[in-house]
């Protein structure tokens, strides 16, 4: 009788620890995402790009087509950014494009303006008057006071929210960065306790991490063998992982897998190589960081195909001391969206027709200038006054009506921090964002206001 | 001998009392002057370091990189190289991927010298021993030693290489 009580009792933790194993063994694929169903909402695209046309953009060179017209009191009108707004472009002191003094504009990426492919936003509200700040309202859809720099988003980000309550996977949600500076690094996840690292996305700032001091100190990493290598050393730091967590509470990674960790060590032996070749997949022009960043962006996009990613360009903000070096930045973040928008279409047969992108600059720019002159001797700006209140935004691809335009300058329509809605919306995550009730009052997604 | 006879000398010239005294006396004294032997004090050769228990304090990019250099190549990192280093690793999201490129870009290097793997294998718990003080400051606890060593002995691929990247990319090493 005592043996069969032994049996029974053996063959119950049997049972139980194996019911307790394959809880163990499943639960990892729950909890990342917090869920077991699909979001709630419905995906009306499979990928989006957002493009951060950051640094600061006044509306009269960029938007408005005003050239020096609405800035240095010449009146010489015309268009800089013709892969995004229809217009011509200015006929007159030419000082934005290639060559000596800038004489020569870039040709046109696209045969299709932006403009005629989707729909523009002509006079949208930005959140803040600074880099950081317009920046935290792309990303998290709000600004909070007490967002300090050098500080997380208090509030969860896009990358988050997608990646809890979406399921996408890290290498799923991307920001690439235009440099190290001014917190961008900070941008791909909040240090709210409920959303946090476990749901960031991956994050470059390529032109660090794939420039020189990169190359100096990564791009000479072995490639270790994946199972007789990488696996018994896994297993070991597995262990003694385990020993040091059995007393201390030490964590906090992206929540990459083991597979997505091997593709981007992959990926950034790749680059290193593509940059040794110089076969990256370049805009035409590249003489700025913001050409280059893009250049990154598309060789994300081809690589990992993820369902979102933002990139950060940031040229314009010369515009604080030289207005001629940000029309030409100006005329180069445009022809940075054109090669991505092309290479999208064209070289990423994945993604073409199956994609959305938004472009919106984080806060626009001060209607009066400053006292410094640059080389043409024209005015400087700034940003801190209401105009830098003003900015637009720019929409194509999946799920956006073309040719459609919404707003004026005397009928605003829309935030910047609708943006970040709009991404939500589109990849089926919005009614989970609004439930969590984290955004700007008043931030909705940009196609409920169409 | 002759303190002998002088004792007898006293004893007959003085009272039987008085002379059990002064012999009591005379052999305290005789025994308080015996050469005073040579002692040593030692400490026995225990090595204490600190535990895991007490690192709770997380390291920084710059002192996770220069730890990691010094304890590797035995040398520290120029200071302009490790500034160059953690702006690299503050251009990369996944932190955990930026140390194991950096740890494996070391590995790669000539100037890095590595214990031979046939001389881990010769003695694994003075392989085990040196590892956890070199990386963690500390000796393993019996469970761990016995673990890592039977982890080494069942998996050929393991060479000394390997277990230091499992060190270097453990938690335990992140923190102080």
């Amino acid at each position: 009788m005592k043996k069969s009580l032994h049996a029974s009792n053996r063959r119950a933790f049997i049972k139980k620890a194996g019911l307790a194993a394959a809880g163990i063994s499943v639960a990892p694929y729950i909890l990342p995402s917090g869920r077991l169903f699909a979001p709630t909402g419905m995906r009306s695209s499979e990928h989006v790009v957002m493009v951060a046309f950051a640094g600061g953009v006044r509306q009269q060179e960029s938007v408005l087509k005003r050239y020096l017209d609405d800035s240095q009191g010449e009146p010489y009108p015309g268009n800089i950014m013709y892969n995004l707004f229809d217009g011509t472009p200015p006929e007159n002191k030419i000082v934005f494009g290639t060559g000596t003094g800038g004489l020569n504009p870039i040709p046109s990426i696209l045969s299709e303006t932006i403009e005629s492919q989707g729909t523009i936003f002509r006079e949208v509200s930005a959140l803040s008057a600074g880099h950081f700040g317009g920046l935290n309202s792309l990303v998290q859809g709000s600004t909070v006071t007490t967002q300090g720099l050098k500080q997380r988003p208090i509030n969860p980000t896009i990358f988050e929210y997608l990646r809890r309550h979406g399921g996408y996977s890290a290498t799923d949600v991307w920001f690439v960065g235009n440099g190290i500076g001014n917190s961008t690094p900070l941008l791909n996840h909040s240090a709210h306790p409920d959303y946090g690292a476990a749901y960031a996305g991956n994050f470059f700032a390529p032109t660090v991490t794939f420039g020189s001091t990169g190359n100096q100190f990564m791009a000479d990493a072995k490639i270790y063998h994946p199972e007789n290598e990488l696996a018994p050393m896994y297993k070991l730091k597995t262990f003694l992982d385990l020993q040091f967590q059995s007393l201390t509470s030490a964590g906090g990674s992206l929540g990459n897998t083991e597979d997505e960790k091997q593709s981007i060590k992959a990926f950034m032996k790749a680059m290193y190589a593509k940059v040794s070749d110089g076969t990256l997949d370049l805009p035409p022009v590249t003489d700025n960081g913001d050409l280059y960043t893009m250049g990154f962006a598309v060789e994300v996009l081809k690589w990992f195909k993820p369902a979102f990613m933002m990139v950060n360009l940031s040229a314009v903000d010369s515009c604080h001391s030289n207005f001629s070096n940000y029309l030409a930045a100006l005329h180069r973040a445009d022809h940075a969206v054109g090669h991505l928008w092309n290479r999208i279409q064209t070289a990423i047969p994945e993604m073409a027709n199956q994609t959305s992108l938004i472009c919106t600059p984080e806060c626009g720019r001060n209607l009066s200038p400053n006292n410094i002159l640059d080389q043409n001797e024209w005015l400087a700006f700034d940003h801190s006054d209401s105009n830098s209140l003003r900015a637009w935004t720019a929409l194509a691809g999946t799920g956006i009506p073309a040719g459609l335009s919404v707003g004026s300058e005397a009928n605003p329509v829309g935030r910047v921090s609708d943006s970040m809605m709009t991404v939500a919306d589109l990849l089926g995550v919005k009614s989970e964002v609004q439930a969590a009730g984290m955004t700007a009052p008043g931030t909705m997604s940009l196609l409920d206001q169409i | 001998m002759r303190d002998s006879k002088a004792m007898q000398s006293m004893l007959r010239t003085t009272p039987p009392y008085y002379g059990l005294a002064i012999l009591l006396l005379w052999s305290i004294a005789s025994v308080g002057c015996r050469p005073e032997p040579e002692v040593t004090f030692e400490l026995q050769g225990l090595e204490v370091t600190p535990g895991f228990a007490d690192k709770d304090r997380l390291k920084t990019n710059e002192q996770w990189v220069a730890i990691v250099h010094t304890n590797l190549f035995q040398t520290g990192m120029p200071a302009n190289e490790l500034y160059n280093v953690a702006r690299v690793f503050e251009s990369i999201g996944d932190q955990s991927i930026a140390r194991e490129v950096l740890l494996s870009n070391f590995f790669n290097q000539p100037d890095l010298t590595l214990t031979p793997t046939d001389e881990m294998l010769a003695d694994p718990d003075a392989f085990i021993d040196a590892t956890y003080l070199r990386f963690y400051t500390r000796f393993p606890t019996q469970a761990e030693r016995t673990f890592v060593r039977e982890f080494i002995l069942n998996n050929p691929g393991m060479t000394p290489e390997l277990v230091y990247m499992s060190f270097g990319l453990s938690e335990e090493y992140r923190y102080y």
